[in-house]
């Protein structure tokens, strides 16, 4: 990858700090739930650029964003590596034909991120997440994420600039020669 | 000859992610120093740009809050209304009784939260997860926040500090299923400890004798006890439902927090009085 990408995705991250510290924190949530950024980017960088960078991209979004939260270093930083390494391994046998393959891999990766985060805390000793409430907002998360996956893989595609996959039906992406 | 697969480079990746991020998480759930520091490090750095950021679009945020809550809002203010009538008529007898408690505590020598020395501070964001019950306050370090200090508003208790930066703090709030509280329950005396259930408009009152006599509408009180980071006879809310099973070891007591934790905007850190 030349430096071009990687200096993108690196004010990617940076991005998402900021708005999930601002805007989502202090509004835009649904029922008081607000969607995991940095998993569904990571979701959409995996998507792009296969397991291996995957993996590292969450894993730094996840670092970046346990530098704002009172749980442990590492939580978000391994929750993220692991559902960007699956979502990079799954994605070459995905059929693309369809424009949903975006928010149904945003609602999949939000969901299996939201479990990994609460049964890696409950390692670490957080185990109070370990409740209901935990289901309930991870299911609303999940929604928000599939509906935030519209805008994060045209992002996600640029910051890469992965080819443009126009027979597949990509949101954004252009239907040329049809 | 050992041939090198792609699966193979893969795997190590993964594998050394993974450590890593097991490593952070060991040492810092053993509390490691650096990466205290490393925290509040990125807010000193992130908090400008973000300030810069809420500052061009929090007419957007506050835009979309107001078309989604409009109705609620109608509800809200006829309510508050309503309790702003019947609080006028309470106030004049409360003024006898704050006179003859001020007395009394004199003669008791009891710490009196009002005499506090005090850090005002307005909240200026929320929590950045969906598994946290903080609040981040525009105080830090260099206006004498301190970790573990208390944060209360005019209504009663809010929390305390859990992580300072240079110029924020981050306030754990008391329905964080983390917090726990020393209290007193008003009439009997009864201790026990509070404890937050999250999303929940309701805190836990735990190791409440099952033979005291505890009522729904008791005013609970922190306890002040000797370790313990809140002064004593500060509200933190009232009962709102007791119950009792037979061979109980304790009472099952929730209780209604006084503070609104979704309508923050301004509160006050309470300094440690000289010798704590």
């Amino acid at each position: 990858m030349t430096w071009l990408p990687r200096l993108r995705l690196a004010l990617l991250i940076l991005a998402v700090v900021v708005l999930q510290t601002t805007l989502f924190s202090a509004g835009l949530r649904v029922f008081g739930v607000m969607p995991d950024l940095g998993l569904v980017l990571t979701v959409a960088v995996a998507f792009y650029l296969g397991p291996e960078r995957g993996a590292a991209f969450g894993f730094l979004t996840g670092l970046a964003v346990d530098l704002f939260l009172s749980t442990p270093l590492g939580l978000s930083a391994l929750s993220f590596a692991l559902v960007g390494y699956g979502v990079g391994v799954v994605q070459d046998g995905l059929v693309r034909s369809t424009r949903w393959v975006a928010p149904i891999m945003g609602a999949l990766g939000g969901l299996t991120g939201g479990v990994l985060f609460v049964a890696i805390a409950a390692l670490a000793g957080h185990d109070q997440l370990l409740a209901l409430s935990s289901v309930r907002v991870i299911l609303i998360a999940t929604v928000y994420d599939a509906l935030v996956a519209f805008a994060a893989f045209p992002i996600a595609r640029w910051a890469t600039r992965a080819p443009r996959r126009a027979d597949q039906g990509l949101p954004g992406a252009s239907l040329v020669g049809r | 000859m050992v041939v090198y697969q792609p699966g193979n480079r893969r795997r190590t990746i993964l594998a050394l992610i993974v450590l890593t991020a097991v490593t952070l998480i060991t040492l810092d759930v053993r509390g490691s120093g650096p990466i205290s520091g490393l925290r509040g490090g990125a807010r000193d750095v992130v908090n400008p740009i973000a300030g810069a950021f809420e500052t061009v679009f929090s007419p957007v945020g506050d835009w979309i809050d107001g078309v989604t809550s409009a109705a609620s809002l109608k509800d809200e203010n006829a309510r508050l209304r309503r309790r702003l009538d019947a609080a006028r008529g309470q106030q004049a007898a409360a003024r006898a009784a704050t006179q003859e408690n001020k007395d009394l505590k004199k003669l008791l020598d009891l710490p009196f939260v009002d005499g506090a020395d005090a850090i005002a501070a307005q909240v200026v964001e929320g929590a950045p997860s969906n598994f946290e019950f903080t609040v981040q306050i525009g105080k830090g370090e260099s206006d004498g926040v301190g970790v573990d200090m208390p944060v209360v508003t005019g209504a009663g208790l809010v929390g305390r500090v859990l992580e300072v930066s240079h110029d924020r703090a981050t306030v754990l709030l008391i329905k964080d299923p983390e917090s726990g509280v020393g209290v007193r329950i008003e009439k009997s005396g009864t201790p026990g400890v509070v404890k937050g259930r999250g999303d929940s408009d309701t805190l836990r009152v735990d190791f409440v004798d099952p033979n005291a006599d505890v009522t729904k509408g008791e005013v609970v009180y922190t306890s002040g006890q000797q370790n313990s980071p809140f002064p004593a006879a500060v509200p933190v809310g009232t009962v709102s439902k007791v119950s009792k099973a037979r061979g109980d070891l304790q009472q099952d007591v929730l209780v209604k927090p006084l503070v609104d934790f979704s309508h923050l905007d301004y509160v006050k850190v309470l300094r440690p009085p000289p010798g704590r």
